[in-house]
């Protein structure tokens, strides 16, 4: 266990390490730099000169490269060339309000899921299960966008119950629910489907037949045998999708003015922000990461057939 | 109760609680405005500040040498005791300080903060965007050359000497200009000279912008900078004029339907109107009542590159900028904006010439000039195609003019939709310029200089240089222009110079900008002028909001 622990934390930087040389090439081979952004105004051409000897963008290609990875290992995360602020300091503002924003709509999306999910699986087409169907096909197919408008527009214009600009000091339960559970929901669909179908599968298994031959009580045979196998699959998915929600949503933050970093990803990929697109991109690399090692050493403690140690 | 009837008594209850109430029509010493300022600026750094939203940040806690006069928009004292007095040569400018200038932390402010916010712009270092607005002062456009991080020590301090910016005394500063400027007068308004303090900006460095070492001498100062989110401004007691607002709000809201949505609810006394929320406010009296129109500071074009053909034909590009409806394109397509109708210069900004039809729609007269076109631009007129940067919005302009030009010319281009940074990157040099492009020019201020001598001066000039556009006798109109002292005469030889670009045609003035905005009844005191459209820089400190009743 501890062994494969090592490995699995040893070849992380690796990874990193991959992730930062292919974006690091991508974003500087796509045409365009980060003084392009000013359609009507182009940069006078020295003060083009001064911003790239600020930013180190007048070292070739690959000295930058270098520069980068240096400075990274010694946890300096560079400038913003579109905020001259320091990269760590506008992470650190905005990740653990995503984070926390991520965390509680997962924890939603379980919560709704795994009941409905187990539910609607041991009581097929009632009408419990038809209601699953319903939220599953509502949460998956409605866009984030169109949700966004629809609350806004009847829980904080027509019947004004909830407040939809700003996220305050994170503690505010009001201001919190609709984005929380927007961005809960397209997870809390999917997840039910993928609870429902896994259960029924286990259901059908021959040692379920087995465990209720040998005359276990219904209750006993669910929880002891059908959930814990169920949930294998569940857990398989879990992985990206925390990091999916952890490193946030671009609309969702967009429509609800929340201070997160879901925005940084697309506004600094069009502006060329090249220390920004690093940090991001490695950011959701280290989050991909660390939830699928998670995932796989909980896989050991649902299924005794699987032994990490190995 | 069941629980609909619940949920309904509720929303009616809140709503109560929420709505406006009555209000006098006393300002309230109190009052608090809540503005939207969209997204976050990516700086509030004077000296490399260059976005609207960037500058508008900086006007709130920074006041310069000079301000605008709202109504004319030429420059006027703010900082400075009067006038500046200019040498006979027109080389040396001096700017006398007001008595008893302050900091908002109460801490005197002396010409010697006024120096250090002039030179930091200048400074190689700094890597300001704007510094080009000050190499009219002797040394700065060398010293602003040099590599900061490769040249000595000594070799850029002795750069830093040579600079013409020279503290009197504690009220008298002093400027040595390597050419008249009549001009310069606009340019000591503007944020590259504002007076940050020397011990803030080295006590933190990157971090000096935030609230507490961003320290100014303007109507309020900044009380909370909460990233992404907000920023809180008070009123600057120790300001001369003190503002009539107590604070001010200035919330992130990015996407505009939002903030529309939000100034309905009365969460926010002022929103921007986008062009898809007009019919609303048309259809609606309360929100009609509440519309305000700002003319803009910048003008749309249709770009050609004169250096390949076809339109390194004079007659081609005339025609092209004679075969399309302005007003058609303005009522159609963009709803805000004014149809272009007197050359380069917008309305309400000194040198707009209102008498200059040369490029108003006649399709008649333009199939005529295109007549004249060579064989060869014929040739190249087949397989031209009109090259944009891929938003929605520049596709419907270009797609409406292609339309135009089909109608009236019988011409058929093709479309060449790019990346918009790829596009920018594109439109730099005239190497890579495509024929016919679109683009526009916002003013750094008001003053004709920085229209036609900045943007299009034979080689230097902004779009000239990336077109390939020349014309001696136009270079030498603008070039006395920039140097005159008479004010009449100056403007009579701007305008003159404008007729040339007009006639000329590098390009097709499309429309001049406009916005719309909404506006609370009890916020008072609003002055809008083109320059800053939504209260952004001027006589700030007159708003107010009037009490509740």
């Amino acid at each position: 266990m501890s062994h494969y622990l090592v490995r699995r934390l040893l070849a992380l930087p690796l990874t990193l390490l991959a992730v930062a040389l292919i974006t690091f090439a991508l974003a500087h081979a796509t045409p365009g730099g980060p003084w392009d952004r000013f359609d009507e105004k182009p940069l006078p051409l020295q003060a083009e000169i001064n911003l790239n000897r600020y930013y180190g963008l007048d070292l070739p290609v690959h000295e930058q490269f270098l520069v980068y990875i240096g400075n990274l290992v010694r946890l300096d995360l560079g400038t913003s060339i579109q905020k001259g602020r320091p990269v760590a300091d506008i992470i650190g503002e905005g990740l653990p309000v995503t984070a926390q924003l991520g965390l509680q709509s997962l924890l939603l999306a379980l919560a709704v899921a795994i009941p409905l999910g187990v539910v609607s699986a041991l009581r097929r087409n009632s009408l419990a299960d038809h209601a699953t169907t319903l939220l599953a096909t509502v949460g998956t197919t409605i866009p984030n966008f169109v949700l966004c408008v629809f609350f806004i527009l009847y829980f904080g214009m027509t019947l004004r119950l909830l407040p939809f600009v700003g996220w305050g000091d994170g503690l505010d339960v009001r201001r919190m629910l609709m984005p929380t559970v927007i961005l809960a929901l397209p997870a809390m669909g999917f997840l039910t489907r993928l609870v429902r179908s896994s259960v029924l599968e286990v259901l059908r298994a021959d040692f379920v037949r087995t465990a209720r031959a040998k005359g276990l009580r219904e209750r006993s045979v669910l929880r002891g045998h059908v959930l814990k196998n169920a949930f294998v699959p569940v857990l398989t998915v879990l992985g990206p999708a925390t990091a999916n929600l952890v490193v946030g949503s671009f609309i969702v933050e967009t429509f609800f003015s929340i201070p997160g970093v879901g925005r940084l990803f697309i506004q600094s990929v069009n502006a060329r922000d090249y220390p920004v697109i690093m940090a991001t991109t490695l950011l959701y690399a280290l989050a991909i990461g660390v939830a699928n090692l998670a995932v796989d050493l909980a896989y050991g403690a649902l299924d005794p057939r699987v032994k990490v140690a190995q | 109760m069941r629980p609909l009837a619940l949920v309904l008594a509720l929303a009616i209850a809140v709503s109560c609680t929420q709505s406006g109430g009555p209000r006098s029509g006393e300002p309230d010493p109190n009052g608090e405005l809540v503005t939207n300022m969209g997204g976050e600026p990516d700086t509030i750094d004077p000296h490399k500040a260059s976005f609207q939203n960037e500058i508008g940040a900086v006007m709130m806690v920074f006041e310069g040498l000079m301000t605008l006069d709202p109504q004319t928009l030429r420059p006027v004292p703010a900082a400075a005791a009067k006038d500046p007095e200019v040498s006979a040569d027109g080389l040396v400018w001096k700017f006398t300080l007001r008595d008893g200038l302050k900091y908002s932390d109460g801490s005197p402010l002396t010409a010697k903060d006024f120096a250090y916010g002039f030179s930091r712009t200048c400074d190689p270092a700094t890597a300001g965007q704007y510094a080009f607005v000050l190499f009219v002062i002797v040394g700065c456009e060398d010293w602003n050359a040099m590599d900061a991080k490769r040249a000595s020590k000594a070799e850029l301090d002795a750069a830093r000497g040579r600079l013409g910016i020279k503290v009197l005394s504690e009220k008298e500063i002093q400027f040595n200009l390597r050419e008249p400027a009549a001009y310069f007068r606009s340019i000591a308004y503007m944020w590259v000279g504002m007076p940050a303090r020397e011990s803030d900006v080295a006590k933190a460095g990157d971090r000096w912008t935030e609230p507490a070492t961003y320290i100014g001498n303007g109507p309020f100062k900044l009380t909370e900078w909460r990233h992404n989110d907000k920023m809180v401004y008070e009123r600057n007691t120790h300001y001369r004029e003190p503002a009539k607002l107590k604070k001010w709000t200035k919330v992130m809201i990015a996407e505009g339907a939002v903030a529309f949505a939000a100034y309905r609810n009365d969460e926010l006394d002022l929103t921007g109107v986008a062009a898809e929320q007009l019919r609303t406010v048309e259809n609606d009296q309360e929100l009609k009542a509440q519309a305000v129109d700002v003319g803009g500071a910048a003008t749309f074009y249709y770009g050609f590159n004169v250096s390949r053909a076809p339109f390194n034909e004079q007659p081609v590009r005339l025609a092209f900028a004679k075969s399309f409806d302005r007003d058609a394109y303005v009522r159609d397509v963009h709803k805000l904006g004014v149809p272009a109708g007197g050359g380069f210069i917008p309305p309400g900004i000194p040198g707009f010439d209102p008498d200059d039809k040369i490029q108003s729609f006649d399709p008649a007269a333009a199939r005529k000039l295109l007549d004249q076109a060579s064989p060869a631009a014929r040739e190249a007129l087949r397989t031209l195609k009109f090259a944009y940067s891929s938003s929605a919005a520049s596709k419907t302009r270009v797609e409406w003019v292609v339309g135009q030009w089909k109608q009236h010319l019988g011409v058929e281009l093709g479309l060449d939709p790019v990346d918009r940074t790829a596009y920018s990157s594109m439109v730099k040099n005239v190497q890579t310029t495509p024929q016919l492009f679109l683009l526009g020019w916002i003013a750094d201020f008001p003053d004709p200089q920085n229209w036609h001598t900045t943007v299009w001066v034979s080689k230097s000039g902004i779009s000239s240089s990336r077109v390939g556009y020349a014309n001696a006798e136009f270079d030498r109109l603008v070039r006395s222009a920039d140097r005159e002292t008479d004010p009449a005469k100056r403007e009579a030889t701007y305008k003159q110079a404008g007729r040339i670009l007009s006639q000329d045609a590098p390009a097709a003035w499309l429309f001049y900008d406009a916005s719309k905005y909404l506006k609370k009844p009890w916020v008072k005191g609003v002055v809008n002028t083109p320059v800053d459209a939504l209260l952004g820089q001027f006589r700030l400190n007159q708003l107010y909001v009037t009490k509740k009743g």
